[in-house]
């Protein structure tokens, strides 16, 4: 099935991913955020919180965005 | 329109925005198609006029215009080849704008609400607010952040431009009043690895995912990289160096009214009042360093003279008041042996008379010798 997956960890890429029947949440994020921390990370799946063991479904929306970002000075 | 939900009054007003290339792209097309066109009618031009000339039989005009007519095909041709590479340059850029549909525009705006207490929509003004909770870094209260979206920024830089950081309740830092944030000046943040993340979802249209990557950059402190240290937040900041110092080790200089740190301060040679160094001059002889109260000016070589080294009775530094002492001096000695003569004649004198009245009264002229004499053997006596 296919579920739309936005990154928003460094470059904010977003993609249409293949994900295999059944898979949960939070193995999606350990899929395509290895040695990340779930927890500094806010995971949305069709822009509402979900738990971990939530199980997508075709064409659903998944994003992943840091909590904590490194700003700079211009 | 009926419907009066402003989620979607925004969501279409968002259209015009999102997805678009910036302005300054579609200047640079309008530019190129200008000066194609211009250059192609020099082209024409030239051509007719060749025309004309070969008409009329007038060979070298044909060839004078022919040659003019072959230069502009050439400046056509660059025209051209500038215009595609400034395309290219683009392409290579920015990525392809993806205009979102109204339905996730509007999704975007009904998640907003989600992640954040507070969203205003601002319609007249054409902006969206979001706040954030009260913010703490490193033990730095900054209070809570309007994050707010211009959209006819949108169309300048669709990028952390767009976005005014406005501190709600504004703890800047004590060094510099536009900073209320480590990472934000003069209500601008400086997004650095959250700024290709801001940017694409601003492209691809997913407003609330830029709001959460500012509100991510908002909660989190860069020490390698900030307008001002949180070290140097608070504080009072030294008038001269600048250095941040705790409130009890600043010093306050009453010339100019400001504080400084203990390396700045000073204090004035004579009354020993703390004076930074801006507000002491130095007495160039002396070398005392002086507040203003202590200053004194020569009257003679109007110098300032530190008032310890001043003489008050004078007027004068002491380098002028040596030098007038001296001058005086030099005129003393003529007049002085004079008086001293004066004097020895008077007491001849006197004798004299003395001498006349003895001889006068009777009394041996060998007593008043006597008395000379006794004076000398005395004196020979002494010796």
């Amino acid at each position: 099935m296919k579920v739309f997956f936005l990154n928003n960890d460094g470059g904010g890429f977003a993609d249409q991913i293949d994900v295999a029947e059944g898979t949960t949440l939070g193995k999606l994020f350990a899929q395509r955020m290895p040695g990340r921390n779930a927890a500094d990370y806010l995971i949305r799946l069709n822009r509402q919180p979900a738990v971990a063991e939530e199980i997508l479904s075709d064409g659903c929306r998944v994003s992943v965005t840091p909590v904590k970002i490194h700003g700079a000075a211009a | 329109m009926k419907n009066k939900d402003p989620f979607l009054l925004t969501a279409l007003r968002l259209q015009n925005y999102l997805g678009r290339a910036p302005e300054a792209y579609h200047r640079q097309l309008e530019s190129a198609a200008e000066n194609l066109a211009e250059h192609a009618r020099q082209l024409q031009r030239q051509v007719e006029l060749g025309r004309v000339a070969r008409d009329r039989g007038w060979a070298a005009a044909t060839a004078h215009v022919e040659e003019a007519a072959h230069h502009e095909l050439i400046q056509l041709e660059r025209a051209v080849q500038q215009a595609i590479s400034q395309g290219a340059a683009y392409s290579s850029r920015y990525q392809r704008m993806v205009q979102p549909t109204l339905r996730e525009s509007f999704e975007d705006l009904r998640q907003l609400q989600e992640e954040f207490e507070d969203v205003q929509l601002e319609l007249v003004e054409g902006s969206i607010s979001v706040t954030t909770e009260p913010i703490e870094l490193e033990g730095v209260f900054l209070g809570p952040f309007e994050i707010r979206l211009v959209l006819d920024q949108l169309g300048n830089a669709a990028d952390a431009r767009a976005f005014e950081i406005i501190a709600l309740d504004p703890h800047p830092a004590a060094t510099n009043e536009s900073v209320t944030h480590p990472h934000v000046q003069d209500q601008k943040l400086c997004a650095g690895d959250a700024a290709a993340t801001i940017s694409m979802s601003l492209r691809a249209g997913r407003l609330c995912d830029a709001f959460l990557a500012i509100n991510a950059v908002l909660n989190t402190y860069n020490p390698h990289s900030p307008y001002v240290a949180l070290d140097n937040w608070s504080g009072i900041a030294c008038s001269d160096c600048g250095a941040i110092i705790d409130e009890d080790e600043a010093y306050y200089c009453e010339g100019c009214e400001q504080d400084f740190c203990g390396d700045c301060i000073n204090s004035c040679g004579c009354c020993e009042a703390s004076r930074c160094r801006g507000c002491l001059e130095e007495d160039r002889e002396s070398e005392v360093l002086c507040c203003s109260g202590c200053q004194e000016h020569c009257g003679e070589c109007r110098r300032m003279v530190d008032t310890d080294s001043f003489d008050q009775e004078s007027g004068l530094c002491p380098g002028c008041l040596e030098r007038r002492r001296e001058q005086e001096q030099a005129e003393t000695p003529e007049s002085e042996p004079q008086t001293q003569t004066q004097e020895i004649n008077h007491e001849h004198e006197q004798l004299g008379q003395q001498h006349a009245d003895h001889d006068q009264s009777g009394t041996g002229a060998g007593e008043s010798q006597a008395q000379l004499t006794g004076f000398a053997a005395t004196t020979a006596g002494a010796d």
